[in-house]
């Protein structure tokens, strides 16, 4: 039986490591792991490990960040390093950093640049860095769910959680959609063998409503999409389902995070 | 109180109506409700009762002290202090680095209180100047800064803002010299680089100084001023402590700036 | 380029005034019996908090974290590769061959250190990994005929030698998670040991000089560093394995030998020193694998001026003469409690008594490599 996901998942409604179509991998976090900085934490997502940790908001360095840009509020900045050994086979590292890390340092650095309070913090900087342990695809929501539980630690003033979340579909999707004979589902939180094969999206949503037992007016809440990443082909037609499945991730993801944070405030 | 208060804060959890308290340091506010910023504890500080204002939402940053069940009431004597970075309108002590035609730069030494009352601090002032000696040697002695001065905040005053009267006549030369102890308010944040310091106020100015030959100078009090010494506008005293006598500084117009500190300075001389 | 000389001088310096390094130093210089800031006997060491096989996707994987908050993972991968023999060692003939083909190669063992702030070819990285590197793949062991360490024949890089044609690299990359406060060798030195301690290779099936192919079962792998059954370890030959070396960050104040520095106690410290041991298989005991002087940062403080030489205190004090003595660790006249930067040079006996406190049978070295051998187990 070939391992991949489009041949089985018609025949068992299974992906290749036993989850459903809307199922989450393991989430496990902790926040406060390193005392050398500001604010730090440990997150995985199934196979995907991920520590963080965020230093500042600090005085920024001479020279850089300076101006207009500088006065109006705090710089993020953010520093990805995706270890050696973090995939399958010994990545070798031609000096310097690689696309992949860059990549998720530029849309990092952008989301939370616009969603932290930063006018709170003129003249200053705030660090992220984030260390890749183990690479099982989701890295970007990983990442994303890893700051922001660091960033929480750290004290840094945001609006709301920013978590993130990947959603595909189960096939390649290039034609457009048939609503009598739909046979693709959308599937939730990729692994990296799902990511290499089906099309897939990066989603990240904050939100402002009240949350956990104190409901005051249910029908407010508002979620607001802060970072959507896709690089893969898809038909159009699909886009709106899988955003709306990532969309749900999120706020799953927002619920385990919260009880993380309180978790580790009782403790 | 209509709705409860959560016991402990998530970012973006709302706490509570615009309307019914007032947000507090760690909150913000939208769309007319209040939202925490940070995660804490949340602490409810009660309206003053002479005043009409509201009851103060805030969130703590003390994330391991054992979150309280129910909203606490903290007093509002124990108010956590949130940092001790200059902002605007903080009075502040700075010690002269350089002096130039046109700004004079000092280092930042200490960044006053601004919740304590201005006689608790003159108290304080003048209870710290009782050992003028070691903070001399200590605070003013150039030897010992070489290595440590940078990593202070370094601050400008600029020609304009050294007093507020007859600004153009201002020769920076005189209202300052290097290892003097300025008292300032901060004007603004500033570049990059340095916070603008302004001494254009009765209450500001050069508190602590040298003269060419290493003696302290004090300001002598209004009241002697009065008496008839008027010689000099304000006025300041080299102390020799060999000696015991004093004899009025030479270069007088640097007393511009300077300030009469409380009148009991005298007798620690 | 200042970033750079305070890393390798050391660490970042403490900002500490003239009197609080004399301070310092006074009480770490007492003879005998040394004052450290944070009440440690001169030999403790500060808790550290460490695990093994953090990393599922790693041959072995290992994480220290020290009383300072700055914390290390390392991750070993091993990959099969086919011996290439050089030109030179071919045109020997047959004889050059087999000796290549046994023994192994440094260059099996990749080690690569990221820090953060620094890139990836800066000196300090490069140099420390080059360091570290070196004593692993020159620990080689003598002889080899101690029992059951046949496999270990050769050190590391005999251990790596499948057959004459194919054998393991190593990669072993050393991830650290925060700027380092101090010098960070000894940090990374002790993770790396413990990473190596859990690696375990696949066992392997094939025999002789077929291609490699290996068993399945994660269950029967081999342990990289062969370690000793529950019965040698009873009897006391548990010790007779090979270890990877550790190195170990001394410093010397005055006469007195000072472990794990913290550090202002770096700030003030006559000499540093980075001493690497590894076991020695023939008779259990330590044996010194390197020693290297590392940069004290002391030598850049500012120096105190006495009272009699300050202008600013004519008068202020009663007129006691400040007598010059001699410190007898580095013969140079002071005048006691005001700071002099220290412009290195100790005495040999000084330096001699580092090297045996870490090398003498139940000192400090023997220690670490037991305490490193417990996370292990548990």
């Amino acid at each position: 039986m070939p391992l991949d996901t489009s041949t089985t998942y018609p025949l068992t409604r299974l992906r290749l490591d036993g989850r459903r179509w809307n199922e989450l991998r393991l989430l496990q976090a902790q926040i406060s792991t390193n005392p050398a900085s500001s604010g730090s934490s440990y997150l995985s997502m199934g196979n995907t490990a991920i520590m963080c940790s965020v230093h500042g908001p600090a005085e920024g360095r001479r020279g850089e960040a300076s101006g207009a840009a500088g006065s109006a509020g705090a710089i993020v900045e953010v520093d990805v390093n995706v270890a050696g050994f973090a995939s399958v086979d010994r990545r070798r590292k031609a000096g310097g950093s690689d696309k992949q890390s860059s990549r998720i340092a530029t849309t990092l650095r952008a989301a939370f640049q616009s969603h932290l309070h930063t006018y709170l913090y003129p003249h200053s900087t705030i660090s992220i860095h984030v260390s890749v342990l183990s690479a099982d695809g989701s890295l970007l929501a990983a990442a994303i769910n890893a700051c922001t539980l660091a960033l929480v630690d750290a004290g840094i003033p945001m609006p709301g959680l920013l978590t993130g979340c990947t959603s595909g579909m189960s096939g390649s999707a290039s034609t457009p959609r048939d609503p009598r004979n739909d046979e693709l589902d959308p599937l939730l939180d990729l692994s990296l063998p799902e990511e290499q094969e089906l099309p897939f999206l990066t989603v990240g949503t904050t939100t402002c409503v009240p949350v956990g037992e104190n409901h005051m007016d249910d029908e407010e809440e508002e979620t607001k999409v802060a970072v959507l990443n896709m690089d893969s082909k898809l038909h159009c037609t699909y886009i709106e389902t899988m955003l709306a499945v990532g969309m749900d991730g999120c706020n799953q993801i927002r619920e385990l995070l919260e009880g993380v944070i309180k978790g580790s405030n009782r403790g | 109180m209509a709705t409860s208060i959560p016991s402990l804060a998530i970012p973006g959890q709302r706490l509570g109506s615009a309307n019914t308290y007032a947000a507090g340091p760690g909150t913000h506010v939208q769309q007319a409700n209040i939202f925490a910023s940070i995660a804490g504890p949340v602490i409810l500080d009660p309206a003053q009762p002479n005043t009409q204002s509201k009851a103060t939402l805030r969130v703590s940053r003390v994330l391991s002290a054992a979150a309280q069940s129910s909203p606490t009431t903290a007093s509002a004597k124990s108010k956590p202090r949130y940092n001790t970075l200059p902002a605007v309108d903080s009075i502040v002590l700075a010690r002269v680095t350089r002096v130039q035609k046109r700004q004079a730069a000092v280092s930042i030494l200490v960044v006053l209180d601004e919740t304590s009352a201005p006689d608790a601090d003159l108290a304080k002032a003048s209870s710290d100047n009782d050992n003028i000696a070691s903070i001399l040697t200590s605070a003013a002695n150039p030897e010992n800064h070489s290595s440590t001065d940078e990593l202070r905040f370094q601050a400008i005053i600029r020609k304009e803002d050294v007093r507020a009267v007859e600004k153009d006549r201002v020769v920076m030369e005189d209202m300052f010299r290097v290892g003097d102890i300025v008292r300032g308010c901060v004007l603004s944040l500033g570049d990059q680089t340095s916070y603008y310091l302004t001494t254009a106020r009765n209450d500001l100015g050069v508190v602590m100084a040298r003269s060419e030959t290493g003696n302290m100078i004090i300001p002598l009090p209004i009241a002697s001023m009065a008496s008839g010494q008027y010689a000099l506008p304000s006025d300041w005293l080299e102390h020799e402590d060999a000696l015991g006598s004093s004899e009025l500084h030479a270069d007088s117009s640097r007393a511009a700036t300077a300030v009469a500190l409380a009148p009991n300075i005298l007798s620690v001389v | 380029m200042s970033n750079q000389r305070q890393a390798s001088s050391a660490s970042q310096t403490p900002h500490l005034s003239p009197a609080e390094l004399s301070y310092l130093y006074t009480s770490l210089s007492l003879p005998k019996s040394p004052i450290r800031p944070d009440g440690r006997s001169p030999t403790q060491f500060r808790p550290l908090t460490a695990e093994s096989n953090i990393l599922p996707g790693t041959n072995g994987s290992a994480r220290i974290g020290f009383a300072d908050g700055t914390q290390a993972i390392v991750g070993v991968k091993a990959e099969v590769e086919k011996t290439v023999l050089s030109t030179d060692t071919l045109a020997s003939g047959e004889g050059g061959e087999s000796t290549a083909a046994t023994s192994g190669h440094g260059s099996w063992v990749q080690m690569s250190i990221e820090i953060p702030g620094f890139r990836d070819d800066d000196a300090l990285p490069v140099f420390l990994s080059e360091m570290m590197r070196e004593s692993l793949v020159g620990a080689v062991v003598e002889g080899g005929d101690g029992g059951g360490d046949v496999m270990m024949a050769g050190g590391l890089k005999g251990r790596l030698v499948i057959n004459k044609r194919w054998h393991w690299r190593l990669y072993i990359d050393v991830l650290l998670l925060s700027q380092p406060l101090s010098y960070p060798l000894p940090l990374l030195s002790l993770t790396t040991h413990l990473a190596l301690l859990s690696t375990k290779l696949p066992k392997l099936k094939s025999q002789g000089e077929e291609d490699p192919f290996f068993d399945d079962d994660w269950e029967v792998a081999e342990y990289l560093y062969p370690r000793g059954s529950k019965l040698k370890a009873t009897s006391g030959l548990a010790s007779q394995y090979v270890r990877p070396p550790v190195t170990l960050l001394v410093v010397s104040v005055g006469e007195n030998v000072i472990f794990d520095p913290s550090r202002e106690e770096i700030a003030v410290a006559d000499a540093v020193l980075a001493i690497s041991v590894t076991r020695d298989t023939e008779a259990g005991n330590l044996k010194l694998l390197s020693i290297r002087t590392i940069d004290p940062p002391s030598r850049l403080t500012q120096p105190a001026v006495p009272n009699s030489e300050n202008v600013n205190m004519l008068g202020a004090t009663a007129p006691t003469e400040d007598i010059a003595v001699l410190n007898p660790a580095t013969g140079e006249e002071e005048v006691p409690g005001v700071w002099r930067p220290r412009r290195g040079g100790v005495k040999r006996s000084v330096i001699a008594n580092m090297i045996k406190t870490v090398l003498k049978k139940g000192g400090v070295g023997e220690e670490v490599l037991e305490g490193l051998e417990g996370v292990e187990v548990e």
